[in-house]
Protein backbone atom coordinates (compact mmCIF):
# COMPACT_ATOMS: atom_id res chain seq x y z
CA UNK A 1 0.00 0.00 0.00
CA UNK A 2 1.25 3.56 -0.75
CA UNK A 3 -0.12 6.51 1.02
CA UNK A 4 0.43 9.93 -0.63
CA UNK A 5 -0.62 13.12 0.99
CA UNK A 6 -3.67 11.95 2.90
CA UNK A 7 -5.38 14.20 4.71
CA UNK A 8 -8.67 13.32 6.43
CA UNK A 9 -10.53 16.44 7.95
CA UNK A 10 -13.94 15.86 9.97
CA UNK A 11 -16.67 18.82 10.53
CA UNK A 12 -16.82 19.43 14.42
CA UNK A 13 -20.58 18.81 15.14
CA UNK A 14 -21.66 22.10 15.09
CA UNK A 15 -20.08 22.74 11.55
CA UNK A 16 -17.92 25.81 12.44
CA UNK A 17 -14.66 23.76 12.65
CA UNK A 18 -12.95 20.90 11.28
CA UNK A 19 -10.56 18.67 12.81
CA UNK A 20 -7.55 17.54 11.10
CA UNK A 21 -7.24 14.02 12.27
CA UNK A 22 -4.63 13.17 9.54
CA UNK A 23 -2.89 15.70 7.75
CA UNK A 24 -0.61 15.41 4.76
CA UNK A 25 0.78 11.43 5.34
CA UNK A 26 3.30 9.80 3.35
CA UNK A 27 4.44 6.23 3.73
CA UNK A 28 4.30 2.88 1.68
CA UNK A 29 3.51 -0.84 3.14
CA UNK A 30 5.95 -3.60 2.15
CA UNK A 31 4.28 -6.87 1.13
CA UNK A 32 4.41 -9.23 3.84
CA UNK A 33 5.73 -6.62 6.76
CA UNK A 34 4.24 -5.52 9.86
CA UNK A 35 4.07 -1.90 10.36
CA UNK A 36 3.94 -0.78 13.93
CA UNK A 37 2.14 2.89 14.16
CA UNK A 38 2.06 4.04 17.51
CA UNK A 39 0.70 7.27 19.13
CA UNK A 40 -1.51 8.84 21.51
CA UNK A 41 -5.02 10.87 21.56
CA UNK A 42 -5.66 12.44 18.71
CA UNK A 43 -3.00 11.23 16.49
CA UNK A 44 -4.88 10.03 14.01
CA UNK A 45 -3.71 6.49 13.70
CA UNK A 46 -7.07 4.71 13.99
CA UNK A 47 -9.03 7.31 11.22
CA UNK A 48 -5.09 6.28 9.52
CA UNK A 49 -5.96 2.47 9.70
CA UNK A 50 -9.94 2.46 8.30
CA UNK A 51 -8.94 4.93 5.25
CA UNK A 52 -6.05 2.20 4.61
CA UNK A 53 -8.83 -0.32 4.27
CA UNK A 54 -11.44 2.45 2.30
CA UNK A 55 -13.98 2.75 5.29
CA UNK A 56 -12.91 6.53 5.07
CA UNK A 57 -12.53 8.36 2.21
CA UNK A 58 -9.48 10.81 1.99
CA UNK A 59 -10.63 14.28 2.28
CA UNK A 60 -7.54 15.18 0.16
CA UNK A 61 -4.73 12.56 -1.10
CA UNK A 62 -4.53 9.16 -2.04
CA UNK A 63 -3.74 5.60 -0.40
CA UNK A 64 -3.12 3.39 -3.31
CA UNK A 65 -3.37 -0.55 -3.26
CA UNK A 66 -0.82 -1.99 -5.44
CA UNK A 67 -0.19 1.23 -7.04
CA UNK A 68 -4.27 1.24 -7.71
CA UNK A 69 -6.57 3.67 -6.05
CA UNK A 70 -9.50 1.66 -4.81
CA UNK A 71 -11.50 4.91 -5.00
CA UNK A 72 -11.62 4.59 -9.16
CA UNK A 73 -13.09 1.07 -8.62
CA UNK A 74 -16.27 0.35 -9.99
CA UNK A 75 -19.09 -1.41 -7.43
CA UNK A 76 -18.32 -4.57 -8.10
CA UNK A 77 -14.91 -4.48 -9.14
CA UNK A 78 -14.70 -2.81 -5.42
CA UNK A 79 -16.15 -5.27 -3.55
CA UNK A 80 -14.48 -8.09 -4.87
CA UNK A 81 -11.27 -5.90 -4.02
CA UNK A 82 -11.91 -5.10 -0.62
CA UNK A 83 -11.42 -8.69 0.33
CA UNK A 84 -7.38 -8.59 0.27
CA UNK A 85 -7.60 -5.30 2.54
CA UNK A 86 -9.05 -5.94 5.72
CA UNK A 87 -9.62 -4.98 9.83
CA UNK A 88 -9.45 -6.17 12.61
CA UNK A 89 -11.21 -3.77 15.79
CA UNK A 90 -10.50 -3.47 19.47
CA UNK A 91 -13.47 -4.25 20.94
CA UNK A 92 -13.89 -8.07 20.47
CA UNK A 93 -17.81 -7.65 21.85
CA UNK A 94 -18.63 -4.80 19.81
CA UNK A 95 -17.11 -6.79 16.72
CA UNK A 96 -19.79 -10.24 16.76
CA UNK A 97 -23.50 -10.02 16.56
CA UNK A 98 -24.87 -11.22 19.65
CA UNK A 99 -27.60 -13.38 17.95
CA UNK A 100 -25.92 -15.06 15.45
CA UNK A 101 -23.52 -18.45 16.47
CA UNK A 102 -20.11 -18.12 15.68
CA UNK A 103 -19.60 -20.07 13.26
CA UNK A 104 -22.38 -17.79 10.92
CA UNK A 105 -20.40 -15.09 12.29
CA UNK A 106 -17.45 -16.31 10.63
CA UNK A 107 -18.42 -17.61 7.36
CA UNK A 108 -20.87 -14.30 6.83
CA UNK A 109 -18.49 -12.84 4.54
CA UNK A 110 -18.03 -15.23 2.78
CA UNK A 111 -21.78 -15.28 1.91
CA UNK A 112 -21.71 -11.90 1.15
CA UNK A 113 -19.10 -12.74 -1.78
CA UNK A 114 -21.36 -15.64 -2.28
CA UNK A 115 -18.75 -17.82 -2.33
CA UNK A 116 -18.87 -21.58 -2.47
CA UNK A 117 -22.10 -23.28 -1.40
CA UNK A 118 -23.60 -23.37 2.12
CA UNK A 119 -21.89 -26.90 2.57
CA UNK A 120 -18.31 -25.77 1.48
CA UNK A 121 -18.99 -22.33 3.75
CA UNK A 122 -19.29 -24.34 6.92
CA UNK A 123 -16.50 -26.86 6.21
CA UNK A 124 -13.93 -23.83 5.35
CA UNK A 125 -15.65 -21.82 8.42
CA UNK A 126 -15.11 -24.88 11.03
CA UNK A 127 -11.15 -25.06 9.26
CA UNK A 128 -10.62 -21.20 10.20
CA UNK A 129 -11.73 -21.96 13.95
CA UNK A 130 -9.66 -24.77 14.04
CA UNK A 131 -6.61 -22.99 12.49
CA UNK A 132 -6.78 -20.25 15.35
CA UNK A 133 -7.02 -22.91 18.22
CA UNK A 134 -11.12 -22.56 18.72
CA UNK A 135 -12.26 -26.21 19.30
CA UNK A 136 -14.82 -27.99 17.19
CA UNK A 137 -17.47 -27.33 20.11
CA UNK A 138 -17.50 -23.22 19.79
CA UNK A 139 -18.71 -23.43 16.49
CA UNK A 140 -22.53 -23.17 17.55
CA UNK A 141 -21.85 -21.44 20.91
CA UNK A 142 -23.12 -17.28 21.03
CA UNK A 143 -20.72 -14.73 21.56
CA UNK A 144 -21.24 -14.27 25.46
CA UNK A 145 -20.64 -17.95 25.86
CA UNK A 146 -16.70 -17.18 24.91
CA UNK A 147 -14.28 -15.08 26.90
CA UNK A 148 -12.46 -11.60 25.48
CA UNK A 149 -9.39 -13.51 23.82
CA UNK A 150 -11.78 -16.04 22.25
CA UNK A 151 -14.06 -13.08 20.61
CA UNK A 152 -10.84 -11.88 19.39
CA UNK A 153 -9.89 -14.83 17.72
CA UNK A 154 -13.29 -15.60 15.98
CA UNK A 155 -12.81 -11.71 14.36
CA UNK A 156 -9.39 -12.67 13.08
CA UNK A 157 -11.19 -16.27 11.90
CA UNK A 158 -13.72 -14.24 10.16
CA UNK A 159 -11.05 -11.97 8.17
CA UNK A 160 -9.31 -15.19 7.19
CA UNK A 161 -12.60 -16.58 5.67
CA UNK A 162 -11.22 -14.57 2.62
CA UNK A 163 -7.45 -15.12 2.73
CA UNK A 164 -6.66 -11.15 2.62
CA UNK A 165 -3.23 -9.99 1.62
CA UNK A 166 -3.46 -7.07 4.38
CA UNK A 167 -5.00 -7.11 7.51
CA UNK A 168 -4.95 -3.70 10.10
CA UNK A 169 -5.00 -4.63 13.26
CA UNK A 170 -6.79 -1.52 15.35
CA UNK A 171 -5.55 -2.00 18.97
CA UNK A 172 -6.86 -5.74 18.76
CA UNK A 173 -5.29 -6.76 22.14
CA UNK A 174 -5.85 -3.38 24.63
CA UNK A 175 -9.28 -4.80 25.53
CA UNK A 176 -7.53 -8.61 26.71
CA UNK A 177 -6.33 -9.44 29.95
CA UNK A 178 -2.66 -8.92 30.27
CA UNK A 179 -1.52 -12.67 30.44
CA UNK A 180 -3.55 -14.04 27.17
CA UNK A 181 -1.96 -11.35 25.16
CA UNK A 182 0.66 -12.86 25.04
CA UNK A 183 -1.11 -15.74 22.70
CA UNK A 184 -2.69 -13.25 20.61
CA UNK A 185 0.47 -11.71 19.26
CA UNK A 186 1.73 -14.97 18.99
CA UNK A 187 -1.22 -16.14 16.72
CA UNK A 188 -1.04 -13.18 14.82
CA UNK A 189 2.88 -14.27 14.21
CA UNK A 190 1.86 -17.72 13.27
CA UNK A 191 -1.08 -16.28 10.41
CA UNK A 192 1.53 -14.36 8.78
CA UNK A 193 4.60 -16.73 8.29
CA UNK A 194 1.54 -19.07 6.96
CA UNK A 195 -0.35 -17.03 4.49
CA UNK A 196 2.14 -14.22 3.65
CA UNK A 197 0.05 -11.38 5.25
CA UNK A 198 0.70 -7.73 5.46
CA UNK A 199 0.23 -6.32 8.56
CA UNK A 200 -0.84 -3.01 10.29
CA UNK A 201 -0.43 -3.15 13.80
CA UNK A 202 -1.90 0.08 15.47
CA UNK A 203 -1.74 0.56 19.04
CA UNK A 204 -0.69 2.65 22.14
CA UNK A 205 1.25 0.36 23.75
CA UNK A 206 5.07 0.52 23.13
CA UNK A 207 5.91 -2.72 24.44
CA UNK A 208 3.95 -4.32 21.89
CA UNK A 209 4.32 -2.44 19.41
CA UNK A 210 8.09 -3.09 19.58
CA UNK A 211 7.92 -6.42 20.05
CA UNK A 212 5.57 -7.38 16.84
CA UNK A 213 6.76 -4.94 14.29
CA UNK A 214 9.29 -4.67 11.55
CA UNK A 215 8.81 -0.90 11.02
CA UNK A 216 7.76 1.40 13.41
CA UNK A 217 5.73 4.98 12.69
CA UNK A 218 5.13 7.51 15.58
CA UNK A 219 2.20 9.49 15.04
CA UNK A 220 0.91 12.83 16.86
CA UNK A 221 -1.79 15.18 15.79
CA UNK A 222 -2.05 13.76 12.50
CA UNK A 223 1.22 13.50 11.38
CA UNK A 224 4.13 11.42 11.04
CA UNK A 225 6.98 12.20 13.76
CA UNK A 226 9.26 9.36 13.03
CA UNK A 227 9.32 6.04 10.75
CA UNK A 228 12.05 3.73 10.68
CA UNK A 229 13.14 -0.32 11.60
CA UNK A 230 11.71 -0.88 14.78
CA UNK A 231 15.21 -1.79 16.39
CA UNK A 232 16.36 2.03 15.41
CA UNK A 233 13.19 3.48 16.04
CA UNK A 234 13.09 2.00 19.98
CA UNK A 235 17.11 1.67 20.40
CA UNK A 236 18.04 5.08 18.80
CA UNK A 237 15.30 7.41 18.27
CA UNK A 238 16.03 10.39 16.65
CA UNK A 239 12.78 12.12 17.01
CA UNK A 240 12.16 14.24 20.43
CA UNK A 241 8.58 13.17 20.63
CA UNK A 242 9.61 9.56 19.82
CA UNK A 243 12.14 9.74 23.05
CA UNK A 244 9.99 11.23 25.06
CA UNK A 245 7.45 8.87 24.72
CA UNK A 246 9.26 6.13 24.78
CA UNK A 247 10.99 7.06 28.05
CA UNK A 248 7.53 7.71 29.33
CA UNK A 249 6.59 4.16 29.37
CA UNK A 250 7.17 2.24 32.83
CA UNK A 251 8.99 -0.56 33.05
CA UNK A 252 8.05 -3.63 35.33
CA UNK A 253 12.21 -3.78 36.73
CA UNK A 254 13.49 -3.35 40.07
CA UNK A 255 14.58 0.18 40.71
CA UNK A 256 18.06 -0.47 40.48
CA UNK A 257 17.60 -1.20 36.38
CA UNK A 258 15.68 1.08 36.21
CA UNK A 259 18.42 3.88 34.53
CA UNK A 260 17.14 5.63 31.74
CA UNK A 261 16.01 9.12 32.56
CA UNK A 262 12.57 10.28 31.85
CA UNK A 263 11.66 13.10 29.80
CA UNK A 264 8.49 14.51 31.54
CA UNK A 265 6.65 16.57 28.52
CA UNK A 266 4.33 19.29 30.05
CA UNK A 267 1.48 19.94 29.53
CA UNK A 268 -1.19 17.85 27.05
CA UNK A 269 -1.83 17.22 23.67
CA UNK A 270 -3.52 20.10 21.70
CA UNK A 271 -6.55 19.56 19.90
CA UNK A 272 -6.46 18.61 16.43
CA UNK A 273 -9.43 21.35 15.89
CA UNK A 274 -6.37 23.77 16.10
CA UNK A 275 -2.95 22.07 15.88
CA UNK A 276 0.29 24.54 16.92
CA UNK A 277 1.47 26.00 13.80
CA UNK A 278 4.68 25.01 12.47
CA UNK A 279 5.75 21.95 14.04
CA UNK A 280 2.65 20.59 16.13
CA UNK A 281 4.87 18.93 19.09
CA UNK A 282 7.09 22.41 19.70
CA UNK A 283 3.97 23.26 22.66
CA UNK A 284 5.61 20.10 24.16
CA UNK A 285 8.97 20.05 22.86
CA UNK A 286 12.05 20.31 25.74
CA UNK A 287 14.40 21.20 22.93
CA UNK A 288 11.42 24.06 20.71
CA UNK A 289 13.21 27.06 19.10
CA UNK A 290 11.63 29.88 17.37
CA UNK A 291 11.93 28.23 13.94
CA UNK A 292 9.51 25.50 14.91
CA UNK A 293 6.39 27.83 15.25
CA UNK A 294 7.47 29.67 11.80
CA UNK A 295 8.03 26.45 9.64
CA UNK A 296 6.45 22.66 9.47
CA UNK A 297 9.60 20.40 9.78
CA UNK A 298 10.06 18.94 6.39
CA UNK A 299 10.06 14.76 6.36
CA UNK A 300 13.43 13.91 5.53
CA UNK A 301 15.36 10.72 5.30
CA UNK A 302 17.88 10.67 7.81
CA UNK A 303 19.43 7.25 7.75
CA UNK A 304 18.35 5.12 4.88
CA UNK A 305 14.65 3.98 5.95
CA UNK A 306 14.66 6.08 8.77
CA UNK A 307 12.73 9.54 8.11
CA UNK A 308 12.37 12.11 10.99
CA UNK A 309 10.12 15.35 10.99
CA UNK A 310 12.36 17.66 13.18
CA UNK A 311 14.29 20.62 12.07
CA UNK A 312 16.94 19.68 14.33
CA UNK A 313 17.51 16.03 14.15
CA UNK A 314 20.95 14.24 12.33
CA UNK A 315 20.98 10.89 12.04
CA UNK A 316 22.99 11.21 15.35
CA UNK A 317 20.08 11.66 17.46
CA UNK A 318 17.59 14.19 18.45
CA UNK A 319 18.41 17.68 19.70
CA UNK A 320 19.69 17.36 23.14
CA UNK A 321 19.26 20.79 25.42
CA UNK A 322 23.46 20.92 25.05
CA UNK A 323 23.32 21.12 21.09
CA UNK A 324 20.40 23.79 21.24
CA UNK A 325 22.24 25.70 23.64
CA UNK A 326 25.05 26.02 21.59
CA UNK A 327 23.44 26.43 18.32
CA UNK A 328 21.84 29.49 19.94
CA UNK A 329 24.85 30.71 21.27
CA UNK A 330 26.25 30.30 17.19
CA UNK A 331 23.05 32.54 16.24
CA UNK A 332 23.81 35.26 18.62
CA UNK A 333 20.82 34.61 20.99
CA UNK B 1 -10.17 8.23 53.02
CA UNK B 2 -10.54 9.30 49.45
CA UNK B 3 -10.89 7.43 46.54
CA UNK B 4 -10.20 8.25 43.18
CA UNK B 5 -11.82 6.50 40.53
CA UNK B 6 -10.31 5.02 36.53
CA UNK B 7 -12.90 7.11 34.24
CA UNK B 8 -12.37 10.54 35.11
CA UNK B 9 -15.16 12.14 33.35
CA UNK B 10 -17.73 9.37 34.44
CA UNK B 11 -16.96 9.95 38.37
CA UNK B 12 -17.34 14.12 37.99
CA UNK B 13 -20.55 15.67 37.60
CA UNK B 14 -20.92 17.61 34.15
CA UNK B 15 -23.09 20.08 35.49
CA UNK B 16 -21.62 21.73 38.31
CA UNK B 17 -17.75 22.81 38.25
CA UNK B 18 -14.68 21.72 38.94
CA UNK B 19 -14.71 24.04 42.03
CA UNK B 20 -17.81 23.45 43.43
CA UNK B 21 -16.91 19.76 43.43
CA UNK B 22 -13.88 20.25 45.25
CA UNK B 23 -15.54 22.67 47.51
CA UNK B 24 -18.39 20.12 47.80
CA UNK B 25 -16.12 16.83 49.39
CA UNK B 26 -14.42 19.35 51.72
CA UNK B 27 -17.92 21.01 52.99
CA UNK B 28 -18.71 17.21 53.42
CA UNK B 29 -16.39 17.66 56.54
CA UNK B 30 -15.62 20.49 57.86
CA UNK B 31 -17.55 23.38 58.38
CA UNK B 32 -16.79 26.12 55.72
CA UNK B 33 -19.11 28.86 53.94
CA UNK B 34 -19.14 28.66 49.97
CA UNK B 35 -15.97 31.69 50.34
CA UNK B 36 -13.89 29.41 52.09
CA UNK B 37 -14.40 26.47 50.12
CA UNK B 38 -13.59 28.28 46.96
CA UNK B 39 -10.22 29.19 48.72
CA UNK B 40 -9.40 25.63 49.86
CA UNK B 41 -10.47 24.17 45.95
CA UNK B 42 -7.90 27.13 44.36
CA UNK B 43 -5.58 25.69 46.64
CA UNK B 44 -5.81 22.13 46.45
CA UNK B 45 -5.84 22.73 42.58
CA UNK B 46 -2.45 24.46 42.29
CA UNK B 47 -1.16 21.77 44.20
CA UNK B 48 -1.93 19.37 41.71
CA UNK B 49 -0.11 21.24 39.57
CA UNK B 50 -2.74 22.40 37.46
CA UNK B 51 -1.96 25.91 35.67
CA UNK B 52 -4.12 29.10 35.99
CA UNK B 53 -6.31 27.38 38.79
CA UNK B 54 -8.67 30.61 39.54
CA UNK B 55 -9.35 30.44 36.42
CA UNK B 56 -9.64 26.45 36.42
CA UNK B 57 -12.10 26.40 39.38
CA UNK B 58 -14.69 27.91 37.69
CA UNK B 59 -14.54 25.90 34.57
CA UNK B 60 -16.84 22.65 33.58
CA UNK B 61 -15.39 18.77 33.10
CA UNK B 62 -15.82 18.93 29.57
CA UNK B 63 -13.69 21.49 29.65
CA UNK B 64 -10.90 20.05 30.98
CA UNK B 65 -8.70 17.25 29.15
CA UNK B 66 -8.41 13.87 31.10
CA UNK B 67 -4.95 14.36 32.50
CA UNK B 68 -6.81 17.55 34.27
CA UNK B 69 -9.81 15.57 34.95
CA UNK B 70 -7.62 12.88 36.68
CA UNK B 71 -5.73 15.80 38.94
CA UNK B 72 -8.88 17.36 39.81
CA UNK B 73 -10.09 14.06 41.28
CA UNK B 74 -6.58 13.80 42.97
CA UNK B 75 -7.06 17.48 44.35
CA UNK B 76 -10.76 16.10 45.68
CA UNK B 77 -9.76 13.08 47.31
CA UNK B 78 -6.83 15.07 49.27
CA UNK B 79 -8.77 17.63 50.07
CA UNK B 80 -9.19 16.80 53.86
CA UNK B 81 -6.38 15.11 54.20
CA UNK B 82 -7.17 11.52 54.41
CA UNK B 83 -4.33 8.77 55.73
CA UNK B 84 -5.29 6.54 52.84
CA UNK B 85 -6.04 7.11 49.47
CA UNK B 86 -7.48 4.68 46.97
CA UNK B 87 -6.57 4.84 43.52
CA UNK B 88 -8.58 2.63 41.02
CA UNK B 89 -6.58 2.38 37.72
CA UNK B 90 -6.51 6.06 37.86
CA UNK B 91 -4.09 6.18 34.92
CA UNK B 92 -5.55 3.60 32.48
CA UNK B 93 -7.27 5.74 30.63
CA UNK B 94 -4.96 8.13 30.07
CA UNK B 95 -2.04 8.79 27.50
CA UNK B 96 1.25 6.86 28.61
CA UNK B 97 3.26 10.80 28.34
CA UNK B 98 0.33 12.12 31.43
CA UNK B 99 -0.40 8.85 32.46
CA UNK B 100 3.69 9.39 33.82
CA UNK B 101 2.83 12.86 35.03
CA UNK B 102 -0.04 11.56 37.19
CA UNK B 103 1.79 8.75 38.69
CA UNK B 104 4.69 11.16 39.66
CA UNK B 105 1.79 13.27 40.93
CA UNK B 106 0.27 10.47 43.27
CA UNK B 107 4.14 9.54 44.38
CA UNK B 108 4.86 13.30 45.64
CA UNK B 109 1.96 13.79 47.34
CA UNK B 110 1.88 11.11 48.91
CA UNK B 111 5.86 11.26 50.26
CA UNK B 112 4.98 14.75 51.35
CA UNK B 113 1.91 14.41 52.99
CA UNK B 114 2.38 11.14 54.28
CA UNK B 115 -1.11 9.78 52.71
CA UNK B 116 -0.87 6.44 52.21
CA UNK B 117 -1.69 5.25 48.68
CA UNK B 118 -3.55 1.94 47.66
CA UNK B 119 -3.13 1.54 43.97
CA UNK B 120 -4.99 -1.19 42.26
CA UNK B 121 -3.36 -1.84 38.75
CA UNK B 122 -2.96 -4.11 35.94
CA UNK B 123 0.22 -2.31 35.00
CA UNK B 124 3.18 -4.02 36.55
CA UNK B 125 5.58 -1.35 35.15
CA UNK B 126 3.47 1.50 37.00
CA UNK B 127 3.46 -0.83 39.77
CA UNK B 128 7.43 -0.58 39.70
CA UNK B 129 7.24 2.83 39.34
CA UNK B 130 4.96 4.18 41.82
CA UNK B 131 4.52 0.90 44.59
CA UNK B 132 6.62 0.20 47.38
CA UNK B 133 4.69 -2.93 48.24
CA UNK B 134 2.86 -5.13 46.04
CA UNK B 135 -0.41 -7.42 46.30
CA UNK B 136 -0.87 -9.65 43.59
CA UNK B 137 -4.85 -10.98 43.87
CA UNK B 138 -5.97 -13.80 41.79
CA UNK B 139 -9.56 -14.87 42.00
CA UNK B 140 -10.28 -13.10 44.95
CA UNK B 141 -7.69 -14.13 47.00
CA UNK B 142 -4.14 -12.18 47.72
CA UNK B 143 -1.46 -14.96 46.58
CA UNK B 144 1.40 -12.55 47.25
CA UNK B 145 2.47 -9.78 49.12
CA UNK B 146 6.36 -8.78 49.06
CA UNK B 147 8.21 -5.44 48.51
CA UNK B 148 7.87 -4.22 44.84
CA UNK B 149 12.01 -4.93 44.37
CA UNK B 150 12.00 -8.09 46.04
CA UNK B 151 8.80 -9.56 43.84
CA UNK B 152 10.22 -8.59 40.74
CA UNK B 153 13.54 -10.40 40.92
CA UNK B 154 11.86 -13.28 42.67
CA UNK B 155 8.77 -13.92 42.44
CA UNK B 156 7.25 -16.89 44.89
CA UNK B 157 3.56 -17.45 43.22
CA UNK B 158 3.28 -19.32 40.08
CA UNK B 159 0.88 -16.50 39.06
CA UNK B 160 3.13 -13.60 39.49
CA UNK B 161 5.95 -15.69 37.85
CA UNK B 162 3.23 -15.90 34.80
CA UNK B 163 2.24 -12.06 35.04
CA UNK B 164 5.69 -11.11 34.69
CA UNK B 165 6.49 -13.46 31.75
CA UNK B 166 3.82 -12.64 29.61
CA UNK B 167 4.59 -8.95 29.47
CA UNK B 168 6.00 -7.88 25.61
CA UNK B 169 8.86 -5.54 27.27
CA UNK B 170 10.06 -8.37 28.79
CA UNK B 171 10.83 -10.53 26.32
CA UNK B 172 13.07 -10.71 23.43
CA UNK B 173 11.58 -8.64 20.21
CA UNK B 174 9.41 -11.00 17.83
CA UNK B 175 10.11 -14.17 20.14
CA UNK B 176 7.00 -16.00 21.25
CA UNK B 177 5.55 -14.85 23.85
CA UNK B 178 4.57 -16.75 26.71
CA UNK B 179 0.89 -16.82 28.89
CA UNK B 180 -0.70 -18.48 31.08
CA UNK B 181 -2.99 -20.58 29.71
CA UNK B 182 -6.96 -21.16 30.74
CA UNK B 183 -9.43 -18.53 32.45
CA UNK B 184 -10.10 -17.53 35.49
CA UNK B 185 -12.58 -19.31 37.22
CA UNK B 186 -15.61 -17.84 37.17
CA UNK B 187 -17.51 -17.01 40.87
CA UNK B 188 -19.74 -20.07 40.67
CA UNK B 189 -17.26 -22.59 39.48
CA UNK B 190 -14.10 -22.29 41.88
CA UNK B 191 -11.70 -24.85 42.16
CA UNK B 192 -11.89 -27.00 45.18
CA UNK B 193 -8.06 -26.62 46.56
CA UNK B 194 -5.80 -23.61 44.77
CA UNK B 195 -7.78 -21.39 42.79
CA UNK B 196 -4.85 -21.36 40.47
CA UNK B 197 -4.14 -25.08 40.29
CA UNK B 198 -6.07 -25.71 37.00
CA UNK B 199 -3.50 -23.33 35.12
CA UNK B 200 -0.31 -23.71 37.22
CA UNK B 201 2.52 -25.65 35.62
CA UNK B 202 3.73 -26.50 39.39
CA UNK B 203 0.70 -27.95 40.39
CA UNK B 204 0.52 -31.23 42.80
CA UNK B 205 -1.20 -33.10 45.28
CA UNK B 206 -1.26 -30.34 47.76
CA UNK B 207 -2.40 -28.07 45.41
CA UNK B 208 -6.00 -29.84 45.77
CA UNK B 209 -6.73 -28.67 49.38
CA UNK B 210 -7.72 -24.77 50.49
CA UNK B 211 -4.11 -23.06 50.42
CA UNK B 212 -3.03 -20.64 53.34
CA UNK B 213 -1.29 -17.53 52.55
CA UNK B 214 2.53 -18.63 54.38
CA UNK B 215 5.11 -16.22 55.69
CA UNK B 216 8.38 -16.74 53.86
CA UNK B 217 10.70 -14.18 54.64
CA UNK B 218 10.41 -10.85 56.61
CA UNK B 219 7.66 -8.79 54.65
CA UNK B 220 7.25 -11.80 52.00
CA UNK B 221 3.51 -14.20 52.35
CA UNK B 222 2.55 -16.32 49.57
CA UNK B 223 -0.46 -18.78 49.17
CA UNK B 224 1.37 -21.28 47.75
CA UNK B 225 2.27 -24.59 49.11
CA UNK B 226 5.35 -25.46 47.17
CA UNK B 227 6.77 -22.01 47.60
CA UNK B 228 9.52 -22.92 49.40
CA UNK B 229 10.67 -25.94 46.89
CA UNK B 230 10.64 -24.26 43.32
CA UNK B 231 12.72 -21.62 41.69
CA UNK B 232 10.66 -19.23 39.50
CA UNK B 233 11.54 -17.05 36.83
CA UNK B 234 11.05 -13.00 37.27
CA UNK B 235 10.89 -9.70 35.57
CA UNK B 236 15.04 -10.48 34.90
CA UNK B 237 16.51 -14.15 33.80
Amino acid sequence: MSVRNLRILFPTRDGANTVKAVDDVNFDVFPGETLGIIGESGSGKTTLGRALVSLIKPSEGQVLHQGRDPATLGRAEFRRHRRDYQIVFQDPNAALNPRMTILDSVIEPAEVLKEGNDASRRKNGLAVLSRVGLPRDMADRYPHQLSGGQKQRVNIARVLMLRPKVIVCDEVVAALDVSIRGDVLNLFADLQREFGLTYVFITHDISVVSHISDRIAVTYLGKLMELGSAEDVIERPLHPYTQALLSAEPLPLPSSMRTTRRIVLEGEIPSPISPPSGCRFRTRCPVAQPRCTDEVPAWRELKPGHWVACHFSTADGPPSTNAMSQHNSKQGG
Amino acid sequence: MAMIFQEPMSALDPVFTVGEQIGEAYRAHFPADRKEARQRAIAALTEVGIPAPERRCDEYPHQLSGGMRQRVMIAMALICKPKLLIADEPTTALDVTVQSQITDLLRTLSERTGTALLFITHDLGVVAETCTRMITMYAGEVVEDAPVDDVLMKPRHPYTSGLLRSLPSLSARRSVLPSIPGRVPPPNAMPPGCRFAPRCSYAAEGCQVRQTLMTLGPQHSVQCCRAAEISLPGAVN
